[in-house]
This record gives structure tokens, C-alpha cells and sequence, in this order.
């Protein structure tokens, strides 16, 4: 009697959202909304029991066997691994998944979430479009009133924007401010971001092999190499924000930053902006970035597919895309959201959204490789020593990226097709 | 009950130690062993590849620059940690006004998280911001790029690694000290010795075996540097500060090769054991 309600007790899903308290927020809300209704299998939910990368946790969960049903946080390049691993499940085998999919998601993203092995793997759910913000008051200073479209734009700001205030013969004004340290996941808010503007959209890899012998490595290389020179990037590792205490003009970021301007700076949040990334040369079309997605993935130990896909599809509901907006500031990858009569209001409320929202239809994600991590650290090692120090010539690390790339990629098959004979 | 005769006693009290070393000590050394020869990145099945990790490393241009900066640290670490741990444990070891608060001070630092410790000094060691350059340039010195230049970077670390550790050192050599019996040095005096002529003499010689021992340690503890460049500098700048350990855990749990790892770790293990062993042999032809 007591269980009156529940069709099943025993049954029940679990699912594991990211660590911040946003998406906790959310993750909260939705599951009590959907355990309300006593016919659904009930669901259980916990933030990913994470230290400092959930990466490594679940894969310490795949390898034990001890996967929730239904996870939130999941970076797409990591997907093609599980897929290898057999620990996800093809999406596309629910019978109404294309038709949800193109309902929700950009048509111009779907693609770049298909796995090269066919199906997919994840439920494409948000993304977190880069942008370069600026502090308006310190253009102002420098009688700035044109946003850099192009490096040359960006290069020729510099000698305006770039201060030495105590006058000890160093800057304490910047540009921007990459990270220093030589990590591989860096060069995805730096370098990677930079070159999918440069390239209109494009990836690392064409027809499944990566292709950096182009002009726009070059470029993109040689933009940070001239700004590191000539000291407009800082060669310095902070611990602070420091968009935040006026000594930075510029920062490439997710609308994210948003929200900590307001609570860090809310003297002064009205004279942030965001604008879009500068490219190589002035060009037609829109310019691209990164999207930085984060999506929804079920694993295969799930008893309950169904039931977990149906989960899914709930928590990808326009309502709930509404919500997660709201209290999150994240965007839902959800066709024409700027349009929609339903998020006018939150648009209305947060004009600064209205920019991410129109550059996320023009963003590309992550190449799908098992090796990606290695490229990256690849990639982050020529370019720390080409762009940040200048101890390499760019043609010269661009040859070193693309030898390097090829010499793993081919290893890794030669390693795959022994083991596989 | 025959189970409990007085010949079965030893082994019953032995078991849990023996469960206990089969389970975390001689376990994993056999399973990292067989790592060792096996391709393996968690997910898939292990796929053996007989000795194409050990070959690898050979040819690893990266595992060879973290093995130099690992020794690089050690030359500068082992050095001044020994030499200050020394020299403060014989004023330590004199009747000084507030001798137990100045142990317990120097102590301090050990107890602290290695994390927290590491985070401190990176805002110390901050070009533009940090305090170290601030008091510097108080007294008109030039700033000074602690965590983002090749040639200083290892040396700052390792700065910061023997103001965390030397308190021990300190606790360990002032033990010895105090074990000197102090008619050596009532006969030295008596035989017209000065106090330097005592400390060559009696004190040097006769703190030998802990003085081997704070080096053995120093050197076990220096080749595990992992902290340290992890939260300070990822590595870098250029790799400079890539330590052995740090390249290892990148193997194992950013690129999730794990075989590889194992290699390294026992390639390291060797290396460790060769330099105690070449330490045990230069100290003990000196002194003992």
C-alpha cells in the first residue's frame, strides 16, 4: 500500500550533473518536476563526484562498472573513447531520436556531433560560445570607439591600450591574457577558438585526418606571437581575474563571465561588452568560434534505456531549455531561441545573451579522434614555444605540429592494426 | 581446538600484515610490472606489446628532458635543503631564548598541505604581482620572472620545496645531535680545539649515518617532485620544469597510457636506486 503510485520500487534511474551550483540547481529542479509524476521511474540525482576533472572520474566509473544512467557534463571530445570502449549508447536507436534532434538542435551543429562511426553518441544539450569581451571604460580612456575586426586592427590598438602605470618599465594594462601553462585544454580558449574564426568554422581535421599546413595556423600563430613580443600579452601567471580589476582590455570567454562581472563588478557591469573574435583579414560571412558544448550521454550499464532516454528528452524540453537559460546563463543548443516568443523576456532581461545566442548558430565543436588530447598537448607545445616565448620560428612549429600529429596518428594505427592481427 | 596449537599462533599473527603487504605493496609492483609490457588505456582490453614501452622511452626526447630536470632539481634541492637543515639544527641543538618555538616554527611547514604551501608561493613568485618582486623593487632591485623563465623557474621551485621540507630534515639531524655524547667535546676543548675544529671533527663524523640518511631521503622525496610544477607552472615554460613524476602522471591520467606510465615509474624506480646506491657508496668511502 505504501508503494501505491509507482509502478516499480526497484526501478529507478540515476543521474549525475556537473559540479557547479547552477546546473546543480537545475539538475534539482527537474528531477523533483519529474519524480512529481508517480508513473515516471523515479529518478535520483547527484552533482559527478569530481575533484578536479569529472573526465577522470568517469572514467574511473566506466572502468568499474559504476556509471549513472544518465550523465550531464559531457565534453563531446571525449565521446568517441566511451563510444570505443562500448560504455555509451547510440542515441539514435530510439525510434524518435532524428525527429527530436532536428527539432531542437541548429541544423548546422548536428553534424559535428554524428560520430565518424555513425550514430550518436550523445544528446547535444548546451554550448558555451567564446566570445571577446571588453572593459568599455578602458577603450574609452584610450579614445578607442572601434572594436578590432582584424589582427591588424587588434596589433594597431595596442600602443593605445597597453599602460605602464607605476612607470618601473613594465605594463600593468594588457590586451588579453591567455593562460600561461602549457596544458593541452588551454589552447582550446586560445589558439583553437582563434583558428576556427580564422577558418570560418572549420576543424583541426578534414575527412578524418587533421590538416594544420595552412595559412591560418600561420596566422593565428604569428597573431599571438606578434602580441606576446611586443608585451601586449602578458608572459605572466596570475591568480587573479585581472578582467576583473581593470587591467585587461580584453578576454576571450564563455557567458559564463558574465555572471561573475555582475556579482564581482556591479558598479561597472553596464560598460562590459562582448563582440566577436577579430580574423586574420576583413572578410564577408560570419565570424565563427568555439562552442564549447557540453551534452547529455547514456551509458550503457543503464537496466532502463527507455525510460533513461525519456529522461533525456524531458530534460531537453523547451521548458526546461527555458530554465536551464535562466538560471545558468547558458545556451541550450535549441533552434532560434533569439526568436522564440518564449525566451523574449530572458533576452530582454540580459541583451548581453542575445550576442552569445546569435554567434552560437556559427560555432564548430571538437574533431571526434580518440587521440584529441594528444593533438592538443601537440598543438600546446608548439605553440607555447612559437607564440608565448618566441623560441621557435611559426613555419617551423607549424611543420613540428603536423609531424608530430601525423607521427601519433600513425603509430596509434600501426599499434591498433598489430593488435588487431 | 588443533587450529590453535602454539605452531600455529605465529602465523595467525602474521596474517594481517601479510594480507596487508600482498594487498597494497606486493599487488600493485606485480601488476604495474605487467603494465609494463602491456598496452592499456582503461578502457579497452589490456593488449600485450612485449617490450615496446621500454623501447619507447629510450627514444622519448620529453621522458629525457624531465629525467635532466628532475636532476636539476636535485643538484640545487638536496644541497642547500642539507646545508640549511644542518646549519640550523646546531644553533637549534645551542641553548637559545625561544629554541621551542623556533622548532616548532620550522616544523610548521611540513604539516601544511603541499597544495596549499604550492598555491602561496605562486602568489609570492607572481611577476606583476607578487610580493617577492614588490619588496624587490622597494629596494630598487629589477623584477625577477620566477615561474616564466627556463633558467629560473626549477631553481624558484625548489626554493619553495626546501622551505617546505626542511623542518623535517631539521627534527631528524638535531636527534642525531643530540646523540653525540658531549665528552667529545669536553676532550676536544681540553685538547685546545676550536669550535669549528669540533664540528669538522666530532660533529660532521659523527652525524654521518643521519647525514645519509637526510640525503637518501632528500634524494627519494626530490625525485617524487610532483606538486610543486603541477600547480605552478603545468611544466612549463618550455618544459623546463617537467619533472620525471609529472610526465608520468601526464602518461597516465591526461593521455591515459597507462602501460607507458608503468614503464616510467619503474624506469624512475631504477634510476632512484642507482643514484642511492652511487650516494650510499660516495658518503660511506668518505666517512665511515
Amino acid at each position: 500500500m505504501l508503494s501505491c503510485g509507482r509502478p516499480d520500487q526497484q526501478r529507478q534511474l540515476t543521474y549525475w550533473s556537473a559540479t557547479n551550483s547552477f546546473e546543480i540547481e537545475f539538475a534539482r529542479q527537474i528531477v523533483d518536476e519529474w519524480n512529481a509524476d508517480t508513473t515516471r521511474i523515479p529518478v535520483t540525482f547527484q552533482p559527478v563526484p569530481a575533484g578536479q576533472s569529472s573526465e577522470e572520474v568517469i572514467l574511473a566509473a566506466i572502468v568499474g562498472k559504476t556509471t549513472p544512467d544518465i550523465y550531464s557534463n559531457v565534453w563531446p571530445g571525449v565521446i568517441e573513447q566511451y563510444r570505443e570502449a562500448g560504455a555509451v549508447l547510440d542515441l539514435s536507436q530510439f525510434a524518435d531520436f532524428d525527429s527530436v534532434l532536428t527539432s531542437r538542435v541548429p541544423a548546422l551543429l548536428q553534424d559535428g556531433f554524428r560520430s565518424p562511426a555513425g550514430g550518436y553518441y550523445q544528446m547535444p544539450w548546451k554550448a558555451n560560445p567564446l566570445m571577446l569581451y571588453y572593459n568599455g571604460d578602458l577603450l574609452a580612456e584610450a579614445g578607442v570607439d572601434e572594436l578590432p575586426v582584424t589582427y591588424a586592427d587588434f596589433l594597431a590598438l595596442g600602443p593605445k591600450l597597453v599602460k605602464d602605470i607605476n612607470g618601473d618599465g613594465h605594463f600593468d594594462i594588457w590586451m588579453l591574457d591567455p593562460n600561461l601553462l602549457p596544458k593541452w585544454y588551454e589552447r582550446f580558449f586560445d589558439f583553437y577558438t582563434f583558428f576556427i574564426a580564422a577558418t570560418a568554422g572549420e576543424t583541426l581535421m578534414q575527412d578524418g585526418v587533421v590538416n594544420l599546413e595552412r595559412p591560418e595556423t600561420h596566422q593565428v600563430l604569428s597573431f599571438f606571437r606578434e602580441n606576446y613580443a611586443a608585451g601586449y600579452f602578458p608572459r605572466s601567471i596570475f591568480q587573479e581575474e585581472i578582467f576583473l580589476l581593470d587591467k585587461l582590455v580584453f578576454k576571450v570567454s564563455g557567458p559564463w563571465l558574465m555572471r561573475h562581472l555582475q556579482r564581482y563588478r556591479p558598479d561597472k557591469y553596464q560598460m562590459y561588452g562582448v563582440t566577436y573574435l577579430p580574423r586574420p583579414t576583413a572578410s564577408e560571412g560570419p565570424v565563427h568560434s568555439y562552442g564549447d558544448a557540453k551534452n547529455i550521454v547514456i551509458f550503457s550499464t543503464t537496466r532502463y534505456p527507455a525510460e533513461a532516454w525519456e529522461f533525456v528528452k524531458f530534460m531537453t524540453s523547451k521548458a526546461n531549455d527555458r530554465r536551464l537559460l535562466e538560471i545558468s546563463d547558458q545556451l541550450p543548443l535549441r533552434n532560434d531561441i533569439q526568436s522564440d516568443p518564449d525566451f523574449a523576456a530572458y533576452f530582454a532581461e540580459r541583451p548581453m545573451m542575445r550576442i552569445f545566442a546569435d554567434q552560437l548558430t556559427y560555432t564548430a565543436g571538437t574533431d571526434h579522434s580518440i587521440y584529441l588530447q594528444e593533438i592538443f598537448d601537440i598543438i600546446s607545445q608548439e605553440f607555447e614555444a612559437a607564440s608565448i616565448w618566441g623560441a621557435k620560428e611559426v613555419a617551423e612549429a607549424v611543420q613540428d605540429m603536423q609531424r608530430n600529429i601525423n607521427k601519433l596518428v600513425e603509430r596509434e594505427r600501426y599499434r591498433s592494426r598489430s593488435d588487431s592481427r | 581446538m588443533k587450529f590453535t596449537t602454539e605452531k600455529s599462533i605465529p602465523y595467525i599473527l602474521v596474517t594481517p600484515y601479510l594480507l596487508h603487504f600482498l594487498v597494497i605493496t606486493a599487488f600493485p609492483v606485480i601488476f604495474s610490472l605487467i603494465l609494463t609490457l602491456h598496452r592499456w588505456n582503461l578502457l579497452s582490453p589490456m593488449q600485450w606489446i612485449g617490450g615496446t614501452n621500454f623501447s619507447t622511452v629510450l627514444t622519448d626526447a620529453l621522458f629525457w628532458k624531465s629525467l635532466w630536470n628532475t636532476i636539476r632539481f636535485l643538484m640545487i634541492h638536496i644541497p642547500l635543503q642539507v646545508g640549511i637543515a644542518l646549519v640550523l639544527a646546531v644553533i637549534l641543538n645551542q641553548q637559545i631564548r625561544a629554541r621551542g618555538f623556533f622548532r616548532a616554527a620550522y616544523f610548521l611547514p611540513v604539516v601544511v598541505s603541499g597544495v596549499v604551501v604550492t598555491i602561496l608561493w605562486k602568489q609570492l613568485y607572481a611577476s606583476e604581482t607578487g610580493t617577492i618582486n614588490a619588496l624587490l623593487s622597494t629596494v630598487g632591485l629589477p623584477r625577477v620572472e620566477w615561474l616564466t623563465s627556463t633558467r629560473i623557474a626549477m631553481p624558484a621551485i625548489a626554493i619553495m620545496a626546501t622551505w617546505k621540507n626542511v623542518g623535517l630534515y631539521i627534527i631528524l639531524l638535531l636527534a642525531g645531535l643530540q646523540s653525540i655524547p658531549r665528552q667529545l667535546y669536553e676532550a676536544a676543548m681540553l685538547d685546545g680545539a676550536g669550535r669549528l675544529g669540533q664540528f669538522f671533527q666530532i660533529t660532521i663524523p659523527m652525524l654521518n649515518p643521519i647525514l645519509l640518511s637526510v640525503i637518501i631521503l632528500s634524494t627519494i622525496n626530490g625525485f617524487s617532485l610532483f606538486i610543486e610544477p603541477y600547480v605552478m607552472t603545468g611544466g612549463g615554460p618550455l618544459n623546463s620544469t617537467l619533472s620525471m613524476n609529472l610526465y608520468t602522471y601526464r602518461q597516465a591520467f591526461v593521455f591515459y597510457k597507462m602501460g607507458y606510465a608503468a614503464t616510467l615509474g619503474f624506469t624512475m624506480a631504477v634510476i632512484i636506486f642507482a643514484v642511492v646506491v652511487l650516494e650510499r657508496r660516495y658518503v660511506e668511502r668518505d666517512y665511515l
